[in-house]
């Protein structure tokens, strides 16, 4: 961190920042000039400079800015274009510290909409500011942080919290000062590599690390270190298991033999800890002793370890449905590789397939084997990989650029956050392969700035290889020369789109161009571009280990191989799965994830993100599969799996990801900027029961005017989740405009009330954050409908289970009464 | 050399052609609103789509290369389907009035603003043209019009009217006192008879524009002297007799023949009429009802059924209109208004041409109310109020140019070049088919240059960023935001006229809508218009030709796409 004067940056006790934006002083100008040298001058430089001081200052002072121009290529017209096309990007003070709340489609359908108001209404922002009054905290909403198991997500600054409440919310806020503020995060220690009793692997991905893991691994080392334990303490990539983080498992070396420990706090740690291992020395054996004595008494633990609270065991049927029906190519070694541990990846078959394909295969042969693997993009279109190599290698004698998107902005998705924290090497690996078989010279790693830990690895991982031999000129002795960079990218789901990807990469506003010409003959710079998603590029290695043939032969005839899901939502056992293509959406619904939690109905699965459709729980036996999902009218996309239930209400499905693409569309093409706009009145309009006759066939006409009218894949397919919902839900729809909403969640048309069962516990009264409910106690409470703000805190923490919603006829009467 | 086939038309292409450039060069129009030559097609507005056999989507013709073999469909039912939805996605998002309320209420469709800037400017001979150009009786209305159009200003909302009676009243007596008095000229006689009955308001005024448009034209009446209601129904005090004669002493000075005194009730001087005519026209108000309608003319107890849009009646080259169509409007405006629209559907049909008035309306985008800081800002940045020393002194009396200079001219700077309407037009695009949700600001800012930005105006098509950007302007203008927020803007709150620097006017040309235009000393671009070869046609029913940069040619094919307004 470079030295800032006083006045530029906020004081720590957060008071006002208006003072902090007399930003330039020497000291801001001064800073602003060495990050460009850092950075560079051209044109294409303007995001690293924008990520730079916004990083800095947490927003983007204008004279800055204009200085930037000053003493960069970077003009004045493009330095507007950008920074007010990205997200990531701030034009007004912020607060001390940064609220994220993530709406991404787990979270929402999990409430985030009520968690975002109850933070609003706790920090008391101004009407049209998002900052307290205090400047202490800024609220802003975030497509999604990749968290969905833990759905609703809050980040506060990198500080995630998970299953966030409307309730919880002020204690969360409350909790982060006390804890957090202040602090920078400490660095991780590893433990030494003496592994002679065996190891605790703990798994550190961003959920994990959400669901409480870093505290995990910091006792579990001090307790070994404590008690001289010859154990490794390592950090795992993703086990999957999302619903049971955090997770730690033990294995034994000499026996061989491991356990798995759910949920575990790290006051567990230390007590499971000494429970399997006896200490060598004396001392340790005194200590483990009488600590577990000491611990004993304090403790509700059980005596007897492992506890079936914590311990999982993998032949335990849902265990065993969730694990067993996994097919592991993408994940392959999954929670048991430290994901930046290069020897390990090594020793579990690393890069042998880049050494075989390097030493013994030609790229034409390479790219024949990934064809006829049948492999197909992972991003979400599913075009033959194969295929787009050939056409990039057919333009070998140019300067070919490779890039790997793993710009995952499907709110609802986290495959590729996973992928690229657990199994960095893997992605590196079968990117590497791709580059050498298109011939490429230059190599982009582009990342969401979403994902800190994946950048974090990645920039580890290459490094590593760099120092391997395996990155850089003359990889592993031969001839064959490349190096890979990372470049961040600022918050645009837009970009997801390869033309658009490459428009940010050059320093431009990300907005897709018409193709042909693709990016395989004109890409970066006009240079012929090869791009794949992370999952696709992780595929490779396997493919080349095990022969086309063997991929060919796990999945269905179009679409071969396995799918990488994020199966998140109403479901019992959510996570990062991956399964062979052909399964059923019910089988993994019902089987791998479990089926619904909470004992409701099973309604819908959303497949495909913003892209994609509502699938009805009826039609759940259509097999995972490029065409048969098309068919169905969703998408595979990149993986987002959000199951739904009863209680979800379709017409808000529907306006949710409207609200996503329409605020993302890039706003160049009539149809996607004006056209999704329309649709999202009306979907507005329905959910507010002001919809009117004739609004769904509008609504049709619309969406299919968006479809055939649009230049990029965003638009041609944002209308589908408006198209699949009314497909299949029409009812649902028809009885919005009588103002009736079935599922009871948009809240124009429902109304909450208390039932005869009301024991006038006063707990309802007491929760509420608006005052709707008058405390009288032992009495029949009354919510007073006008005041009342359809938080649900009541119904949640109702122990009678006597507060109900109600909708359509039933409200009205309740209305008149 | 390659070929590609267009609507079943076989053309040959260069290698790197473009669709659009293909059809153009063919002669084909296929619209387009965003893309412009010389700057990388922005493929922002869609409404150049066309369909590719063997693809799903549609295309934007402006960018898509032909190919080999392609096979093109550009005018079918489809294409133009999705070309309208896109015109009307533009419309719902671009805010703006075509037309000043003022003068959308005005049953004669006096162009108000234009008139009351030309009267600021001090352009007496321009006034006097617009005024004419709708109101044969410019004088008269200004004693007795009860002004619908003042109920309409903006203004009311803010600090009351503009008082656009007296502007027009006094624009005529002004004339009328300098004696200088310019019809629009004459057209060469079309050797064509019109017989009015009814010396009223409305006859007065068809036979005034059916003159100018060359025709031979007798107004007969039964009573002594012309004016119908005008001169038996009005109280001398209110309507004084020196401005009715003298107006009508006008309309007389055109070649008007006037048959007083003669029966129009009885049929055979009405057969007799018919005969010697090739169009008759019921100018008569209302019929009494001792009386039968005569013809066999199909009526209702309103008065005479007509075709709303031609006026005409179920009889060949019978006409009606006023009062003899309504009897309950007795709004001498309306009268005068019909009057004209009347003159140009007998004009069409005399020339053959009646089947173009069966066309539908105009298009005009609407705001409908502004919100109070609309309006604030609206009033602040008054394009109306030029500095003192442009108004040209002498012909006009200060109190008429103060109150004219308080019109704030809400009507659009471009709204005769507009492209977005002109294509809304064509495709019969729906104003308010989207109108589904808020719509944008609306926001006018005048600029030193005499650039007028309204960005509630802008539909985004990237034209002038593309502009400033091949010309490589600083500090340039650059698309802000992203979706449906997206606005072109200066960067760093520069101003707009700086910022596009040396191609301003390209931009301001460029713009398909009336988000940059050039706001002049007076609206009326006096050597916009061929004073010797313009006749009625070219003038009058062309009020466009008073603002546009190119005078118009006077043909009738031209006038007739006028006349369907």
């Amino acid at each position: 961190m470079p030295d800032t004067c006083k006045t530029c940056c906020q004081s720590e006790t957060g008071e006002n920042n208006q003072s902090a934006l007399k930003t330039t002083c020497s000291t801001s100008i001064q800073w602003v000039d060495d990050l460009v040298a850092r950075v560079g001058k051209t044109p294409d430089k303007v995001i690293p400079i924008l990520q730079g001081i916004q990083a800095q200052f947490h927003y983007l002072p204008e004279e800055l800015l204009q200085h930037v121009c000053n003493v960069t290529e970077i003009s004045p017209s493009d330095i507007s274009g950008v920074s007010t096309f990205y997200s990531q990007f701030r034009h007004r003070p912020a607060g001390l510290h940064t609220v994220k709340v993530c709406v991404g489609t787990a979270c929402h359908v999990k409430g985030a909409g009520a968690v975002y108001d109850a933070m609003a209404r706790h920090l008391g922002c101004k009407e049209g500011e998002d900052t307290d009054p205090q400047g202490l905290f800024t609220l802003e909403k975030v497509a999604c942080l990749g968290c969905c198991t833990l759905a609703p997500v809050v980040q506060i600054d990198s500080v995630i919290y998970g299953h966030v409440t409307p309730a919880t919310a002020p204690d969360i806020l409350k909790k982060f000062l006390q804890e957090n503020a202040g602090k920078s995060p400490a660095p991780q220690r590893t433990s030494s590599e003496v592994e002679e009793f065996g190891e605790i692997r703990i798994g550190l991905g961003s959920c994990c690390v959400a669901g409480g893991s870093a505290g995990v691994y910091e006792t579990a080392l001090e307790t070994v270190e404590s008690l001289g334990i010859p154990v490794r303490v390592k950090s795992v990539g993703c086990a999957g298991m999302c619903h049971r983080t955090p997770l730690m498992e033990i294995v034994h070396a000499h026996s061989g033999s491991s356990s798995f420990y759910a949920k575990v706090t790290p006051h567990d740690v230390a007590t499971i800890i000494r429970r399997q291992f006896t200490p060598p020395t004396l001392e340790g054996k005194l200590k483990s002793w009488l600590q577990n004595h000491v611990s004993d008494l304090f403790s509700p633990l059980p005596d007897h370890l492992p506890s079936p609270e914590f311990n999982l065991d993998l032949r335990e049927k849902p265990v065993a449905d969730f694990l067993g029906r996994q097919v592991r190519i993408a994940t392959e070694h999954y929670g048991q590789l430290d994901p930046v541990d290069i020897e390990e990846y090594l020793k579990h078959d690393g890069f042998v397939a880049l050494r075989t394909c390097l030493e013994s295969l030609s790229p034409q042969a390479i790219i024949s084997r990934v064809t006829e693997s049948g492999l197909r993009g992972r991003g979400g279109a599913g075009f033959p990989t194969g295929v787009k190599w050939q056409r990039v290698r057919e333009n070998a004698s140019r300067p070919v650029a490779i890039i790997c998107n793993g710009d995952e902005g499907d709110p609802g998705a986290f495959m590729d956050r996973m992928l690229l924290e657990s199994f960095p090497y893997r992605v590196i690996e079968g990117m590497l392969i791709a580059a050498f078989a298109v011939g490429a010279r230059e190599g982009i790693f582009y990342i969401r700035t979403e994902y800190p830990l994946a950048l974090i690895r990645i920039r580890e991982a290459l490094a590593r290889c760099r120092a391997k031999g395996l990155l850089g000129k003359n990889i592993l002795g031969t001839t064959f020369s490349i190096d890979f960079e990372i470049k961040e990218g600022a918050g645009a789901f837009v970009c997801g789109e390869e033309s658009a990807l490459i428009r940010s990469l050059e320093g431009a506003r990300g907005m897709p161009r018409l193709r042909p010409p693709y990016p395989a003959q004109s890409g970066l710079r006009g240079n012929p571009t090869l791009i794949n998603n992370c999952e696709t590029f992780a595929a490779v290695p396997w493919i080349i280990r095990h022969g086309a043939e063997q991929y060919h032969a796990i999945g269905t005839p179009t679409s071969a191989g396995t799918k990488v899901f994020s199966l998140t939502g109403k479901i019992r056992h959510g996570g990062l799965i991956e399964v062979p293509m052909g399964m059923t959406l019910r089988e993994i619904v019902e089987e791998v994830g479990g089926g619904i939690a909470n004992d409701l109905a099973f309604k819908a699965v959303q497949i495909g993100g913003p892209s994609g459709g509502c699938i009805p729980a009826s039609k759940a036996d259509l097999p995972v599969d490029y065409g048969e999902l098309v068919g169905a009218g969703a998408m595979m996309g990149s993986g987002g799996l959000v199951v739904l239930d009863e209680r979800d209400c379709m017409v808000d499905i529907a306006r949710y990801f409207l609200t996503f693409t329409q605020s993302q569309s890039c706003g160049r093409c009539t149809f996607c900027r004006v056209g999704t706009r329309r649709m999202l009145d009306i979907l507005e309009r329905i959910c507010a029961g002001q919809g009117v006759q004739g609004d769904i066939e509008r609504l049709e006409e619309l969406a299919q005017s968006v479809a055939m009218g649009s230049l990029c894949g965003l638009g041609k397919t944002a209308p589908n989740p408006v198209l699949s919902t009314i497909r299949y839900f029409r009812h649902e729809y028809e009885a919005h405009l009588k103002g009736c909403c079935p599922a009871g969640k948009c809240s124009a048309l429902i109304s909450y009330t208390i039932t005869p069962a009301c024991i006038g516990c006063t707990l309802c009264s007491q929760n509420c954050p608006v005052e709707a409910i008058p405390f009288t106690p032992h009495e029949r409470h009354v919510i007073n409908d006008s005041l009342c703000v359809r938080c649900d805190i009541c119904r949640v923490n109702c122990p009678e289970s006597a507060i109900q919603i109600v909708t359509g006829s039933e409200r009205e009467r309740l209305c008149q009464h | 050399m390659p070929t590609l086939t267009i609507d079943q038309q076989r053309l040959t292409f260069e290698p790197g052609e473009t669709i659009l450039n293909v059809a153009t060069r063919a002669g084909l129009s296929i619209p387009t609103l965003c893309h412009l030559k010389g700057i990388e097609p922005p493929t922002s507005c869609y409404v150049c789509v066309v369909k590719i056999k063997g693809r799903a989507a549609l295309v934007p013709s402006c960018a898509t290369l032909a190919e080999e073999g392609m096979i093109v469909e550009s005018e079918t039912e489809e294409v133009r389907t999705y070309r309208k939805r896109a015109l009307e996605l533009l419309l719902s998002e671009h805010a703006g009035d075509c037309e000043g309320p003022c003068r959308r209420i005005c049953p004669a469709d006096l162009d108000i603003p234009v008139m009351a800037s030309q009267i600021v400017a001090g352009d007496l001979e321009g006034a006097h043209r617009t005024v004419r150009e709708r109101l044969a009786l410019p004088g008269v209305l200004g004693h007795i019009c009860i002004a619908p159009c003042e109920k309409g200003c903006v203004r009311v909302a803010v600090d009351g009217t503009v008082t656009i009676r007296d502007l027009h009243k006094g624009v005529a007596e002004a004339a009328m006192r300098s004696g200088c008095e310019t019809h629009p000229s004459i057209a060469p006689s079309s050797g064509k008879r019109v017989t009015i009955i009814g010396a009223g308001p409305a006859g007065l005024c068809s036979a005034y524009y059916l003159s100018l448009l060359g025709h031979a034209c007798t107004i007969v009446d039964e009573r002594e002297e012309p004016g119908g209601l005008l001169r038996y129904g009005c109280e001398p005090s209110l309507l004084p007799r020196e401005i009715l004669d003298h107006e009508i002493s006008l309309i007389q000075s055109l070649g008007v023949q006037f048959e007083m005194k003669c029966s129009v009730r009885d049929p055979q001087t009405l057969d007799a009429l018919l005969e010697r005519s090739d169009a008759l026209l019921f100018a008569t108000g209302a019929w009494p009802l001792e009386h039968p309608w005569p013809f066999a003319i199909a009526t209702s107890p309103k008065g005479i059924t007509i075709d709303s849009k031609t006026f005409e009646t179920n009889q060949k080259k019978v006409f009606a209109c006023g009062n003899a169509v309504a009897a309950t409007t007795r709004l001498a405006v309306r009268a005068v208004g019909q009057g004209r629209l009347a003159a140009l559907s007998i004009h069409a049909f005399l020339t053959g041409q009646a089947h173009a008035l069966a066309s539908s309306v105009r298009t005009d985008s609407r705001l409908g109310k502004l919100e109070a800081e609309e309006l604030r800002q609206l009033v602040s940045s008054d394009l109306a109020s030029l500095p003192l020393e442009l108004r040209k002194a002498g012909s006009f009396v200060l109190p008429l140019v103060e109150s004219a200079s308080r019109c704030l001219q809400c009507d659009c700077g471009k709204k005769e070049a507009c492209a977005l309407r002109t294509y809304s037009q064509e495709y019969e695009a729906e104003r308010d088919h989207y109108r589904t949700g808020k719509r944008k600001q609306v926001k006018r800012k005048r600029y030193s240059s005499g650039l007028v930005h309204e960005p509630g105006k802008c539909i985004n098509c990237g034209r002038c960023i593309g502009i400033t950007a091949s010309a490589h302007a600083q500090p340039g203008l650059a698309f802000n935001n992203r979706g449906f927020d997206v606005t072109v803007k200066a960067p760093f709150n520069s101003d707009m006229d700086t910022a596009m620097g040396s191609s301003l006017d390209k931009c301001i040309h460029a713009c398909p809508v009336g988000a940059l235009w050039k706001a002049k000393e007076s609206r009326n671009g006096t050597n916009g218009t061929d004073e010797t070869n313009g006749t009625y046609e070219a003038a009058a029913i062309d009020h466009t030709s008073h603002r546009s940069h190119k005078p118009h040619k006077s043909h009738s094919s031209f006038m007739l796409s006028r006349v369907c307004s």
